[in-house]
């Protein structure tokens, strides 16, 4: 089903002004976030695609045109608002708001409190419809940095076509 | 966007993305620049929040 994807993609290498202008460029449903302290820099993406396999490999492709390395995709972060919980759920935001008993935000805020999704999804799972449309996305998240791991060993295989063969057996 | 200059967050204009920095921890959020209104502006809404609620005790 096509519906919003949201996932990041941790970032190998560097991050500079010029791969970011290519990358935004590229596309205007991501984010870029670096800390520069722990050395750490992610591509976050807002996409709709049909599956979470294709909006992944499609951001892998965003960040291959721009010079981007990509160490592994992981989840999307964790922080939400309501009108994230809302689109993940289809649900009104409005009806999401009213709901008593949603977990305390991490960020109180007149209009716009943040979640801590992982509290959020166990709550919705027990007083609310559960959070369908994660199932699977660890497969999907682990199958894609695998795939990128086999890629990155590649240049220095003596043979990759059997390494290939491996995965239709 | 006031209210992350609030929160300590310095914003400076760039090509076709905004660049979000704290001042504490030097680290960085890149938004895109021009967003229709709409659930995609609180996509990126979400990610201004989000980043914000990171560096809310940076550079104290
Ligand atoms: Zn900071």
């Amino acid at each position: 089903m096509t519906m919003l994807r949201q996932f990041r993609l941790i970032v190998a290498g560097p991050l500079d002004d010029e791969r970011a202008d290519l990358l935004f460029d590229r596309a205007g449903d991501l984010s870029v976030e670096a800390v520069p302290a722990e050395g750490v820099a992610w591509v976050a993406f807002d996409r709709v695609a049909p599956t979470l396999v294709d909006a992944v490999v499609s951001g892998v492709r965003d960040l291959d045109a721009a010079g981007v390395g990509i160490d592994r995709a992981v989840d999307d972060d964790p922080l939400v608002t309501l009108e994230v919980i809302a689109a993940r759920i289809g649900r009104p935001v409005e009806v999401v708001r009213g709901w008593a008993g949603l977990p305390v935000p991490v960020r109180e805020h007149p209009r716009r409190p943040v979640y801590h999704w992982p509290e959020v999804s166990a709550w919705l799972d027990r007083h609310r419809s559960p959070v369908s449309p994660a199932g699977g996305a660890d497969v999907a998240l682990e199958a894609v940095t695998l795939a990128l791991r086999l890629r990155a060993l590649a240049p220095r295989l003596e043979r990759m076509p059997p390494i290939r063969s491996l995965l239709y057996p | 966007m006031d209210e992350m200059v609030g929160a300590g967050v310095d914003v400076e204009g760039d090509r076709h993305w905004l660049r979000l920095s704290c001042p504490g921890c030097r680290g960085w959020l890149g938004v895109p620049g021009e967003v229709p209104p709409g659930p995609a502006a609180q996509l990126v809404a979400r990610r201004i929040d989000a980043f914000t609620q990171r560096h809310l005790r940076c550079g104290r």
